[in-house]
Formats: C-alpha cells, structure tokens, sequence
C-alpha cells in the first residue's frame, strides 16, 4: 500500500509537468496537424482542422455516413432538433420538403393536442397578438388538428403555422430559454386553453422538415444566454461522469448556436463504418487537446519528466518511495521507446540523441530526423496522455494489492479516451 | 481655424467615411437618414446621392465604407435596411445588394479588409442578424455567426494584419468577439458583459507592433486591450467617463499614442497612449451634439476634421495646433 501512495504521488507529479510543459491549439493549421497525429489520415485532419477551428471546443459535430466517396461538411447556422413535422402537410416551401418562418412566435410543449378547437383559438390569439408565423412544439397532433393548421395556412394570407414533435424535457427547457417563452408541460397540469400569446417564444427564424426542426435568433437577452452557457460550462469542467460531460457537451453545443455535420463516404459499407469509427475518435481527441491544451508528441513530453523523478528517486530515504520513482522513470520512457522500435530505429541511439537535445524536440521516426515536435505538428494531447498515464498506474497498482488477477480473453472496450 | 456650417438638415448623420484622394481630390461620404451624401471638396459642400432612381426618395443609409484603395478604384459600399449598396465610380451609379436573412436586417456597421484589392472581402454588421461576410466584392453575402451569441453587432473593427492573421472584433450590445479565422467563427473575450455595450472598436499597434484593441462603451468610457481581449484596462478613467461612440486612431503615427475619441458628443484627443485626454475647441453652435467624424489626414495640428452632428448638420473643422 505504500508503495502505491508513493505511485500516486508521482503520478501527480508527473501531471504537473505535463501541465507545465502544455500549449493552447489554435487555428485550422494546428488543430489539423493534431488530427493528423491521431488518426494519420490527411483527408480527415484537413476536414477536422477546418470543422472544430469553427466551432470550437463544445461546438456541435455530427458524423454520419456520406454519399459520395471522400468526405464533406456541413454547417448549420442556429440551434436545431432531430424532430421534424408531424405532418408533411405542413411542410409549405421547397416543394413540400421543408417550411421557413420569419420572426415565429413558438408554443414550447409537451402536450398531445387531439382537440383542434383549442388549437384554432391559439392560433387565431396569436395572430392577434401580432404573429406573422407560428411554431407549435407538441408531443403529438390529431388529424383534425392538423386539418386545421392546413386551414389556417391557406386562410391567412402572410401567415404560417407549423408543428413538429417536442424533443427531450431538457431539450425543450433549452428551447423554452432561448426563445423567453413559457414552458408548456402536461405533467404540470398545463392544457392549450390556457395557453396565453404573452407565453409563447419568439425568434428570428425557424425551419422544419421531415426530420428536423431549428431556430435562429431566439428571443432570449444575450446576456442572459452568455450566463446560461457560463453556467453550463464551469458544470462541465467540475463533471466527473462521462455521460454527464457528453449531455452537458450536448447542451452547450446547441446554446453556442452553431453545428456541422461531416458526412464520411468510402467504397464499401465496411469501409464507411471504419472511417467513421476513425474520424470519431480523432474528433473526440481533437476536442480534448483544445480543452486541455497539447503537448509534444512522440513520447517526448512523457521523457521530458524522467529527469524529475530520477532526482526524487535519488533524495528519497525510503525504500518504498526509491522503488515508486524508479518505475516511473523507466515508465515514462515506454512509449517513445515503443514508437522507435515499431519505426525500427535503434531505441538506445534515439533516446539518448532526444536527451541531449532542447526541450521539445523529438524523432519524427517517418524521416528518422530530429524535428522540434511541436512545430512539425506531432502533438499529443495532454487529456489523452494524462488519461493513460492514470490508468497504467492505477493497473499497475491494483495488480501490487490483489493476490489473483484474471484475464478475459475478451476485454470489454472503451471508445473513450 | 475655419469652419463652414453647409447646410442644416433633420436627420442624423450615422457615420462619415473620408477616404479622401490624390492631390486636389477630397472626397468624404456622410450616411445619413436621408440617404448618402457627397462632398468632393473635402467637406465644404454636399449632395445627395441618387441610390436607387427607380424609387421615390432614397433610402436612409446608416453605414458607409470606401474601399482602402479608394483613390485608384473608386468602390463604395452603404448599408440600410436589408441590403448593402455599392458603387464603383465614387458613388455616381449604385447597386443594391439585399442581404440573405428575412425579416430584413438592419446594418449597423461595415468594415472591409485591408487587403480588399486583393481578398475582396468585406463584413457588415446588423442589429439583429449578426455578422454578415461577402467575400468577392459585395457580390454575396452570407451569415457568418458561428459563436457569436450576441446578434445584436454595433461595431465591427479588422486587424491592419487581417492577410496574415485573419483577426477581426465584433462590438455587441453584451460585450466584445473575437473571430481569428476571418469571421468563421466567433468567440467571446473578456470583456465585462457589465461594461457593455460597445458601440466603437478600433484596432491599431503599440511601438513593438503588437496589436491594440480599443473599445468605446456605451457608458462605461474607453477600454483598450493588449492581449487580443483577454484582459481589459481603462483609459482616461477621471475625463472619459461616459459613452465613446468613435475611435479615430492616427496610423501614421506608430504606437497607438495618438487617438481622437467622440465622447459624449465632443471630442477628447490624446496624444499619450490616453493617459491625458484635452477636449478638441471646434466652435460650434451652442445646441450642436456630434454623432460622427472623420480626420481623413491624420490628428496632426491643422489638419481637417469632418464632423456629423446630430441633427443632420455636417460640419468641416480643423485640428486646433497642439491642444495638449
């Protein structure tokens, strides 16, 4: 046991180098250079370099499989959900493929709506109100519902009203903010009678389509949207739990409002799914080297701590402590040594060349020179790196203080890092 | 010093853009609420400009831009409501560009990159729609808010290196973005929402030539940033305590030292880097309140200022020798 508290301790240590040592990446050329170290895939480093330089840390990616054979993007302006129309009768522009609403008021619900009178009142309330278009947000919508949004629109010239289906109760306390509208829950007994036009959202524009609905420029103060996302953001940074950290990413991304969308092609099924495995890893570590800043690749910045430890080792009075920092020293020297090998380089020469050299500076083992690591952009990001160093150690500790260990033939994977 | 009051008119004069010219030609352009006027004569007379022929009146104009290359090629660009407008013959002929954003957007500002003769790119900023970028000429346009929380832009500045750093600022009714990859993407700096909004950015060097940003507030006085927006210090904190509405930076004096400000509706120059601010003696009517200016030849000691008033006035002064 003391030795594994020994073993925290430089582990701590080491993370504290690794701090120190770390840089911010910024701009398209940087951040696609860390792309490019991760998944060694020109094409894919490119796209992520532009994608993440614009929509930076919590913006919105999504990854879906592509038509053509390479890969595209797209960006969306606004917030959107992937709920779309509840009727295609709804849908009045681009030949009944998709509706566009200047300065909607937006009725932010959860409710089934079966009744269309009420429905007609709201909408005839809201345009007394002074509604040119209208967004009804609602769980579900009856036929003779629909029949009447379909009246309203071929009644009232200047006028148009569409529904989509209501996403998750977050999503839609999110939208309920962004627009200043009043959140319309039926498990808080709310009905559509009492529905008022002062309780209805607004925005700049909205859009629908089958699958999908989004807004631009909700209504909500600026001010108060830039304290939501301050909120949300330091809730991200204290997070713990990993599904936490993705919801509260979620969150954030669609508050920033700004999307993209990399459509990922190939020849083959099976390839198309590889790619996409590959560029969602790479996205995931590109968006934690933005977070957590990068570090010279390579092995090197893990080498870089060596000395530190091999000095604690030597001022050390107990065994225990003598024995934690002489593993981790030969430890932090494992990856390079491993990454010389595998380029069937002589691990000895490389090392020793990379300890005489300046602080950062590395083999690049394509071309076997030495190259300052992170001006040739073979970066690594201090997230991923202290993540592995963690876990090794806590491995490695565990198997100090069990007296069985079983391997599973088939190890349960984790895609994140 | 002279003056020569040209003409009094009821609608307010927004900005004034004075790319002046070779030799003898002194051209200035004034948007105001009556359209876009003229002067060839550095500010002694006017005309209205005729925008669009085909309508009756002209359409108010609340930003005007000239190209940086101006006295060779002769481009304009105006914004009012739901369009840009541009000429390029010094505003004799006028084309009508409405921006991609229903309900039509109001433009607040325009800036245009330093290197417009080579990149073609220019930004206009509206009140409710954000940032808006064209990048051939005022060809198209199209959204460029990625990040940008405030669509409400009041001032837009470009870095002088915009060709190499791809930098520019976006002032908005709850603080101050940064966008560093030619307005793609926006991010906020620190700027204290409380402090806000910002009307007025300028970017200019310091004597290493490293950048400046300087913000005008709304009521809060005059902030300058030297580190890209991450930290804020105020200027003249005891004389510019109120609203900052213009920042005139003198760029062919290096090191940021030289700055005229419209405060309040008179004029604070500087000529220390805004540590000691003296009001500019313009001489004007009792009742005048200044909404813009412009010192086309820099903020030396004789040189000219155009100044719009409030009330639509537009007035040409000239720089009183070293105030301070």
């Amino acid at each position: 046991m003391r030795l594994r508290s020994f073993l925290d301790e430089g582990v701590q240590l080491i993370e504290t180098q690794l701090d120190a040592m770390a840089f911010p990446l910024d701009g398209k050329e940087a951040l696609s250079q860390m792309a490019e170290s991760t998944c060694h895939d020109p094409e894919i480093a490119a796209m992520l370099g532009e994608i993440f330089d614009i929509i930076g840390v919590y913006g919105r990616l999504e990854i879906r499989s592509g038509q053509a054979r390479g890969l595209d993007r797209e960006y969306f302006e606004g917030m959107y959900w992937s709920h779309g129309v509840h009727s295609s009768h709804l849908l009045l522009e681009d030949a009944g493929r998709r509706t566009d609403l200047e300065t909607p008021h937006i009725l932010v619900s959860d409710l089934s709506i079966p009744d269309p009178e009420p429905l007609a009142r709201l909408v005839a309330n809201a345009k007394r109100a002074g509604a040119k278009s209208l967004l009804l947000v609602c769980k579900t919508l009856s036929d003779k519902a629909i029949a009447v949004l379909m009246a309203a629109n071929s009644k009232f010239e200047n006028f148009k009203v569409t529904a989509v289906r209501s996403p998750s109760s977050v999503d839609l306390q999110d939208l309920a903010f962004l627009t200043g509208g009043q959140l319309i829950v039926s498990a808080a007994g709310y009905t559509l009678d009492a529905v008022r036009a002062e309780d209805l959202g607004q925005a700049r524009r909205a859009w629908a389509n089958k699958s999908q609905f989004g807004i631009v420029g909700g209504k909500v103060s600026p001010r108060l949207l830039r304290q939501r996302i301050a909120e949300l953001r330091a809730a991200h940074e204290r997070a713990q739990d990993v599904d936490e950290r993705e919801n509260l990413e979620k969150r954030l991304a669609k508050l920033l409002g700004g999307s993209a969308t990399l459509y990922v092609g190939g020849a083959t099924d099976a390839e198309i799914k590889t790619r996409k495995a590959l560029v969602e890893q790479t996205a995931r570590t590109v968006r934690l080297a933005i977070r957590s800043g990068a570090l010279p690749g390579g092995g090197v910045a893990l080498l870089a701590c060596q000395p530190l430890l091999a000095e604690r080792e030597q001022a050390a009075a107990d065994s225990d402590e003598r024995a934690a920092y002489h593993v981790l020293a030969k430890a932090v020297a494992a990856p390079m040594r491993a990454i010389v090998r595998n380029a069937s380089l002589d691990p000895g020469d490389v090392m020793a060349e990379v300890r005489r050299a300046d602080p950062g500076w590395g083999c690049d083992v394509r071309s076997g020179e030495m190259v300052d690591m992170a001006a040739a952009g073979i970066y690594d990001a201090v997230a991923v790196q202290k993540s592995a160093l963690r876990r090794a150690v806590n491995t490695a500790a565990l198997a100090l203080t069990v007296d069985v260990l079983v391997l599973r033939r088939q190890p349960p994977t984790s895609m994140t890092p | 010093m002279t003056s020569i009051q040209v003409e009094e008119m009821q609608d307010v004069v927004y900005v004034i853009s004075a790319p002046w010219g070779e030799a003898e030609a002194e051209y200035c352009f004034a948007a105001r609420q009556s359209g876009i006027h003229r002067s060839l004569d550095g500010g002694r007379s006017w005309a209205l400009l005729e925008v669009a022929p085909d309508q009756e009146g002209s359409p108010p104009v609340t930003a005007v831009v000239a190209s940086p290359d101006y006295g060779c090629e002769h481009t304009l660009f105006a914004g009012g409501h739901g369009a840009v407008m541009r000429s390029i013959d010094g505003g004799d002929h006028w084309r009508i560009i409405a921006l991609p954003a229903p309900p039509p957007p109001l433009v607040t500002t325009l800036a245009i990159s330093p290197n417009y003769d080579r990149d073609g790119v220019l930004f206009a900023g509206t009140l409710e729609d954000g940032v808006f970028r064209s990048g051939d000429r005022g060809e198209q346009w199209a959204a460029w808010n990625f990040g940008l929380l405030d669509l409400g832009v009041l001032s837009l500045a470009v870095s002088p290196r915009f060709a190499d750093n791809e930098t520019l600022f976006a002032g908005v009714e709850s603080g101050v973005f940064r966008s560093a990859n030619g307005g793609r993407a926006w991010r906020e700096t620190n700027f204290t929402m409380d402090y806000a909004p910002v009307p007025s950015l300028a970017v200019g060097a310091d004597e290493n030539g490293d950048e400046l940003l300087f913000a005008g507030t709304e009521a809060h006085g005059l902030w300058v940033s030297r580190s890209q927006g991450k930290s804020w210090d105020r200027l003249g904190e005891e004389t510019v305590t109120g609203g900052v509405n213009a920042i005139l930076l003198d760029s062919s004096q290096p090191g940021g030292r030289e700055m005229l400000i419209l405060h309040e509706g008179e004029l604070l120059l500087t000529r220390d880097g805004g540590e000691q601010w003296a009001p500019l003696a313009l001489d004007l009517p009792d009742d005048a309140y200044v909404a813009a200016v412009a010192a086309p030849r820099g903020l030396a000691g004789g040189e000219p200022l155009i100044l719009g008033l409030v009330d639509g006035g537009l007035l040409r002064r000239e720089i009183r020798d070293n105030p301070l």
